[in-house]
């Protein structure tokens, strides 16, 4: 489940468009690492991710009198915090179509091995920010295709690609070495 | 652009379950300081501007007022004045152009930019906050609550002049030695 999911009282959210600060503080410190992690998986950059957490929680302020409480709080928070991330991936100008090579379909999938944090870690810093981005948005953050598709004004081809393509990567680069076979 | 044939297997699961386990990370500096002065930024800034509208409302509805009574005057014998200005004195348009009669006052004093005594200082400074908090209730305030908040607020204005009063007085007194120039001398 997302990290993000952490039930706001209406109470504190009442105070924070009263201009109260310390609801605010409150709300940064529910939050800081969410945000701060969702930024730092999708862009790669531990200053850049700050940035996103600043520019966030100001956006929050900003925004705040637009918010209904039909969702989630953290639902509105999160969607603030994915499209400031995803607006700095843009500055990036990545190329959509030039991020990963086309898999061979004929291939078969990659085996399941048991996933260590550190090799993970290892691999998804090898994929591209694009790639990891969407592989995040679908495994942790549980966004759908559609959405995900939405979010990047792409098809939900695209997105089902982007994810099939990463999850073949991140199995690859966690498949042990022959070596590793031969002596593990 | 077509799908491609390696889809997303239910055995997937394991995946997103070992990437939802990483630990969460955390920015090597707090990014709060720089957020509290930027929310102190903006508050005052809706403070203020919520505060420009009331009292640019108070204003016409204080000249309206003005306006009002002088026709009543003119045409009309009425009860006597002391009766009629006991019962004017109480309402709100009443109350509000006391306040910026009151506010217009102060802002005489900030000009003359003299230090207060220090316990004058945070006295006013006090004051002052007890004030901007009023002025936030009162951007939500109804007809009811608004009579009594203007009147709250006068009195807290009237403190305001007299704590400035005295504390200049004091340091006129004193020299300068123990003079504190306020953070804030205009009431926002």
């Amino acid at each position: 489940m997302t990290s993000f999911a952490i039930d706001v009282p209406q109470a504190l959210i009442e105070r924070l468009k009263k201009g109260d600060a310390r609801a605010y503080e409150q709300l940064y410190r529910l939050f800081e690492r969410p945000v701060y992690t969702l930024a730092w998986r999708m862009l790669g950059d531990a200053d850049e991710a700050r940035e996103i957490l600043h520019d966030a929680m100001l956006v929050l302020i900003d925004k705040l009198d637009t918010f209904r409480g039909e969702s989630p709080f953290w639902g509105w928070l999160r969607q603030i915090a994915v499209n400031e991330t995803l607006m700095r991936l843009r500055k990036r100008r990545i190329d959509y179509y030039d991020e990963l090579p086309e898999p061979d379909a004929s291939a078969q999938p990659p085996q399941a091995f048991p996933l260590e944090a550190a090799d993970l870690e290892r691999a998804l810093g090898e994929l591209s920010p694009l790639t990891r981005s969407i592989v995040w948005m679908y495994f942790v953050e549980g966004f759908t295709h559609e959405e995900i598709a939405a979010s990047f004004s792409r098809s939900v081809s695209f997105s089902k690609t982007q994810v099939s393509r990463g999850t073949r990567r991140l199995r690859e680069s966690l498949a042990p070495t022959e070596s590793q076979v031969a002596y593990g | 652009m077509a799908d491609i044939s390696y889809r997303n297997s239910p055995r997937d699961g394991d995946l997103a379950a070992a990437l939802a386990a990483l630990p969460l990370a955390a920015p090597a500096h707090s990014a709060w300081p720089q957020l509290a002065a930027a929310f102190e930024q903006r508050t005052r800034r809706k403070r203020q501007a919520r505060f420009a509208i009331a009292f640019a409302a108070a204003a016409v509805l204080a000249l309206a007022v003005g306006l009002g009574r002088m026709q009543l005057a003119a045409e009309l014998p009425g009860p006597g004045p002391a009766v009629a200005s006991a019962k004017a004195d109480d309402t709100t348009s009443n109350l509000i152009a006391r306040n910026v009669e009151m506010q217009s006052m102060l802002r005489g004093f900030d000009t003359r930019s003299v230090p207060l005594d220090g316990e004058a200082a945070l006295a006013s400074a006090r004051l002052e906050d007890l004030i901007a908090m009023l002025d936030l209730e009162l951007g939500d305030a109804g007809p009811d609550e608004a009579q009594a908040l203007w009147s709250q607020r006068l009195v807290l204005l009237q403190e305001l002049a007299t704590v400035r009063q005295q504390g200049q007085a004091a340091v006129a007194q004193q020299g300068d030695a123990s003079a504190i120039s306020p953070a804030s001398w205009v009431v926002d």
